[in-house]
C-alpha cells in the first residue's frame, strides 16, 4: 500500500492544474498512444491521466509509459507544442504558438493553430487546418490535407495524394514521386508556388481575378488550361507558359510524365 | 569393453548357442546378469540433457516472439515504408539513366529525383527502436 501511495505521488505532475507561461513549450514524447493536447485561452494544465514530468527551463517534458493507450493534455493556448509518438495518433488543436507533431506509424490531426507548423507522418495520414503560420509537412504512402491555411507552404510526398484546399500562401512547395498533387489556392502577394511530381498529376485551380505567370511542364499533349482571360506561349514540345494580368504569382507547375492542368475556381 | 565385463556378458549368456535366440531375448538377458546397463544410463542422460536444451530453447523463443509482438512493431514498419520509398526513387533514377542525361530536362528530373530523396531521408531520419 505504501509503495503504490509513493508510486501514485511521484507519478503526479507538479505542474498540472497550474498555469503554465506563454513562453513554455510542452513535450510529449510516447512509444504508442493517441495523444490529444487542447489549448484553450486561460486554461491550466490537465494531464489526463496523471503522468510524470519534468521542467527545465521553459520546457515541460512529459514522457508516456508504454502500455497507457489514452493521453489528454488541456493547456493554455499560448504555449508551444512538440508531440512525438512511435505508433498511435496525434490530435493537436487551439494552439498559438508553435507546433511539431511527428508520427513514425500513425495519423496526425493538427487544427486552429496561429505558429508554425512541422507534421510527420511516415505511415499515416496528415490533416492540417486553419493555420496560420507556416506549414512543413511531410508524409509518405498516404494522404496529405492541408485545409484554410495563411501562411507559406511546403509539403512533401512520396505515393500519396496532397491536396492544399482554400490555402492562401504567397509561396508554395508541394513535391511527390509518384501521386497526385490537387492545389485550390489563392495568393496574398508575390511569391512562387512551385508544384512537381515525377510521374504524377499536378491540378491547380485559382480564383478568376488571379494574376500570374505560369509554366505548364509536361509531356506534350498532357497539359491543359482551362480559364479565362489568358494568353499562352507554347516555348518547346513540353513547356507553355500561361499569363494573366501583370506579375503577380509566378508558378512552376511540372510532371515529368504525367498530366499538369491549371484551372479557374468555380 | 574391459574383460571383467566380456567375462559377465559371457556368463549372462550362459554356454547355448547364441545365434538362434530373438536379439531382444540376448539383450535382456544380459541386462540381467550384468545388472550395469551403461547405455541405457548413458542414453537417459543424453535425454535429459538434450530435452532440457530444447525447453530452454523453446522458452527462449517464446520470449523472443512475445517480445517482438508486444514490443514496438512501428520502427520496424517506418523503416519498410521509407526503405520502399527511397526504392521507388531510386528505380525512377535508373530508368532516367537509360535516357540520355545529356538532355537538359532529363538531367533536371534527375536532379529533381536526387533532391527528393535526400528530401525524404531528412525528413524521416532512422530512429531507433
Amino acid at each position: 500500500m505504501i509503495a503504490l501511495l509513493v508510486a501514485a505521488a511521484s507519478a503526479a505532475c507538479p505542474q498540472n492544474g497550474k498555469d503554465l507561461p506563454p513562453t513554455t513549450r510542452l513535450e510529449i514524447a510516447a512509444q504508442g498512444a493517441l495523444v490529444t493536447v487542447r489549448g484553450a485561452a486561460g486554461a491550466k494544465l490537465a494531464l489526463k491521466p496523471e503522468l510524470d514530468c519534468s521542467m527545465v527551463g521553459n520546457v515541460l517534458r512529459v514522457v508516456v509509459p508504454d502500455g497507457t493507450r489514452d493521453v489528454t493534455a488541456d493547456v493554455p493556448s499560448a504555449i508551444a507544442v512538440s508531440v512525438t509518438v512511435q505508433r498511435g495518433n496525434i490530435e493537436i488543436s487551439g494552439i498559438n504558438g508553435n507546433v511539431m507533431a511527428d508520427v513514425g506509424a500513425g495519423d496526425v490531426q493538427i487544427s486552429r493553430v496561429n505558429g508554425d507548423v512541422t507534421a510527420r507522418s511516415a505511415v499515416g495520414t496528415l490533416h492540417l487546418s486553419d493555420i496560420a503560420g507556416r506549414i512543413d509537412a511531410a508524409a509518405q504512402n498516404n494522404e496529405l490535407r492541408v485545409t484554410r491555411a495563411r501562411g507559406d507552404v511546403r509539403v512533401s510526398n512520396v505515393s500519396g495524394t496532397t491536396l492544399l484546399e482554400a490555402v492562401q500562401a504567397s509561396n508554395i512547395m508541394a513535391t511527390t514521386v509518384t501521386s497526385e498533387i490537387i492545389c485550390t489556392c489563392s495568393p496574398v502577394g508575390p511569391g512562387i508556388w512551385e508544384m512537381r511530381t515525377h510521374t504524377g498529376a499536378v491540378r491547380v485551380a485559382v480564383g478568376r481575378n488571379v494574376e500570374f505567370v505560369a509554366t505548364l511542364d509536361a509531356p506534350p499533349n498532357a497539359s491543359r488550361v482551362d480559364m479565362s482571360g489568358v494568353s499562352q506561349q507554347t516555348e518547346d514540345k513540353r513547356k507553355v507558359t500561361v499569363v494573366r494580368g501583370e506579375g503577380g504569382t509566378r508558378m512552376l507547375l511540372s510532371s515529368f510524365s504525367g498530366g499538369v492542368f491549371l484551372l479557374d475556381q468555380r | 569393453m574391459s574383460d571383467e565385463l566380456t567375462r559377465r556378458v559371457r556368463d549372462a549368456l550362459g554356454p547355448g548357442r547364441t545365434s538362434q535366440t530373438p536379439p531382444a531375448e540376448l539383450w535382456s538377458r544380459i541386462a540381467a546378469g550384468t545388472s550395469l546397463l551403461p547405455r541405457r544410463r548413458f542414453l537417459d542422460l543424453r535425454f535429459a540433457t538434450t530435452g532440457l536444451a530444447a525447453a530452454t530453447l523453446l522458452v527462449a523463443v517464446g520470449i523472443f516472439v512475445r517480445r517482438r509482438g508486444v514490443e514496438s512493431p512501428a520502427p520496424h514498419a517506418v523503416q519498410v515504408v521509407t526503405i520502399a520509398s527511397l526504392e521507388s526513387i531510386d528505380a525512377a533514377l535508373s530508368a532516367l539513366r537509360r535516357d540520355s542525361a545529356s538532355v537538359p530536362r532529363v538531367a533536371d528530373e534527375m536532379l529533381f529525383l536526387a533532391r527528393m530523396r535526400a528530401s525524404l531521408q531528412s525528413d524521416f531520419p532512422q530512429r531507433s527502436p
